[in-house]
């Protein structure tokens, strides 16, 4: 059983116990993923206590939460308190989170049972989840190739029916690209929808933390859970909560307008293109209509992304000193101390990331870098704004590839390139979704992305769950 | 491109230590694929500073709220409430 609807529904109808729900699943996750490779640790000894607290919640006759019952995974950078974290780096070795992160105690508010920290690139960084300095994730799909990056180990989990749920973070794609790689719903919200408070920042500016699900139902009872204000994240949205799931059902996409940047697609895979032109038929059979949209300025996402992302990241990094936490090199004066923990304690990409970051920012280079970066930033979120006067959502694919083989791109340009579709949503803020929308000829997943104006969560859930069906293969992978 | 003498200032800047030479041509490639940028016409727009619409800095006021009493747990070398580094002051 893989939905977190039906867990719930199972464990409220005393059909079956919490305890059995989490031993079953720490039962499947303990064969499948020795092959997987999803999870860094499993929290057992604390998943059975939370679910035999919660049986006997249950037999009490108290009030039972939305999520009851039901197992979820959190990307090694979610701070658990008292669990380790280490956003899958060297540099946290040992670190243990001191307090939780606001979507922590929400799921558990709700009766959620955290089950396990998963993989992912090294602080964020990656789409591939191979710069993981601790071990590699293998696509469900397909072992030998990746599951995306950087939340490839949630968005696994999921996709191996190991959990129900699982949350990863957004700063440029990485929830919604390896949900294309592994054929499950990724969610990124409007920024600032899901508090920010307790997961290491990578890109304050772009990051989101969202779902991974094998429904779109189950996307929304997640959002439900997590979308609230947050009074110690200064940009959490001051938004009352949403009924994410009852406004599913609010009517259908016949007569809606589905924007398509037409020119900007053009010169895409033949794979990609010709599943995305077969995705557009049941868009129309649905009773949506096409319009063309002109997105060209899409073109400079990349670059754009590169400088600040990299930019914040350099700042946000710098946290990492071996003096408070963290890994500590052996030193005799201060400055070696920091130079050679942070040469010791981060991957490559890592610091060539903050070098990057560092670079753009330097005097002399930042006018024409990073103020620069910021003033195209403004005209992307205006491209978008004036894409939604013609249209109610925007699509196009996720990803420009089907999911890779392991180690086949070590160029990191190409790496960055993954990102070609998705880092725009982030720069401008958008809600945007990933939803399965067939098999390549390898037998690889291929999905459709829908974006929604900012703040329009409702609305983007709403046209993916009424595509959901008419779009997707049927439900299994290849073990 | 990017030369030795700028990735050792920029490894000074950010505190890493790094060999130049492993870095120079990767770097080089990233920094000349980003001047991309100085073909989009930006006169007159803003900086985006806050992506959401009607968003503004929010600050708290400045109020004493509850400390975290575990923060000095993952210190690498403690004694007591302080923690301990290399000698700073000669």
């Amino acid at each position: 059983m893989s939905l977190a609807k039906d867990i719930h529904e199972r464990f409220k109808s005393g059909e079956k116990s919490a305890s059995a729900i989490v031993e079953d699943h720490l039962q499947k996750i303990g064969s499948s993923d020795t092959k997987v490779g999803a999870f860094l640790e499993l929290f057992s000894e604390r998943a059975l206590v939370k679910a035999k607290e919660l049986d006997q919640k249950r037999k009490d006759g108290k009030k039972l939460g939305k999520l009851a019952g039901v197992p979820v995974a959190l990307k090694d950078n979610i701070l658990v308190k008292g669990q380790k974290l280490t956003c899958a780096s060297k540099i946290l070795t040992n670190y243990v989170g001191t307090h939780d992160a606001t979507v922590t105690r929400l799921l558990e508010e709700e009766d959620a049972i955290i089950i396990g920290r998963t993989n992912q690139d090294e602080f964020a960084m990656g789409s591939s989840t191979e710069y993981s300095a601790y071990q590699k994730t293998g696509n469900p799909w397909n072992l030998t190739h990746t599951p995306g990056g950087s939340s490839g180990g949630s968005a696994a989990a999921v996709s191996a029916r190991m959990v129900p749920l699982s949350l990863g973070s957004d700063t440029g794609g990485s929830i919604r690209q390896p949900a294309s790689f592994t054929g499950t719903v990724g969610y990124k919200p409007t920024y600032g929808r899901i508090s920010r408070h307790g997961l290491v920042a990578f890109g304050s500016s772009l990051d989101c933390i969202g779902p991974f699900a094998n429904s779109v139902e189950d996307i929304a009872l997640c959002m439900e859970v997590l979308a609230r204000h947050c009074h110690f994240d200064s940009t959490s949205l001051r938004k009352e909560q949403e009924h994410f799931v009852d406004l599913l059902k609010e009517g259908d996409i016949h007569g809606k307008k589905i924007g398509i940047p037409f020119s900007f697609l053009e010169g895409q895979s033949e794979q990609i293109a010709s599943n995305f032109a077969q995705s557009i038929e049941k868009m129309k059979e649905q009773g949506a209509e096409i319009v063309d949209i002109d997105l060209s300025i899409m073109k400079y996402g990349i670059p754009i992304y590169y400088i600040l992302a990299t930019a914040e990241a350099s700042t946000n990094l710098s946290r990492f000193d071996g003096i408070r936490y963290g890994m500590r090199a052996q030193a005799k004066s201060l400055e070696d101390l920091y130079d050679i923990t942070r040469e010791q304690g981060f991957g490559p990409e890592v610091k060539k990331r903050i070098l990057l970051g560092t670079f753009v920012l330097s005097s002399g280079f930042q006018d024409a870098f990073y103020r620069k970066a910021l003033k195209v930033r403004t005209l992307i979120v205006q491209a978008f704004k004036e894409a939604f006067k013609a249209c109610d959502i925007i699509a196009m694919p996720t990803t420009p590839t089907t999911s890779f083989e392991m180690g086949s791109i070590q160029d990191g340009l190409s790496m960055y390139k993954q990102d070609l579709f998705t880092v725009t949503a982030n720069l401008a803020g958008l809600p945007a979704i990933s939803l399965p929308s067939g098999l390549s000829k390898k037998g690889l997943p291929l999905s459709l992305q829908l974006i929604g104006p900012q703040q329009e969560d409702a609305r983007v859930l709403r046209f993916a769950s009424c595509l959901e069906s008419p779009l997707a293969p049927p439900p299994g992978f290849a073990s | 491109m990017i030369s030795k003498e700028e990735i050792e200032t920029l490894a000074k800047l950010c505190h890493i230590r790094i060999d130049p030479d492993a870095i120079t041509e990767k770097l080089g490639t990233l920094i000349e694929y980003v001047k991309l940028l100085e073909e989009v016409d930006t006169e007159g727009v803003p900086e985006c500073l806050h992506v959401i619409e009607g968003a503004k800095l929010e600050l708290r006021d400045d109020e004493p709220g509850e400390v975290l009493d575990t923060f000095l747990e993952n210190a690498p070398d403690r004694v007591g409430s302080m923690i301990r580094v290399p000698q700073v002051l000669s």
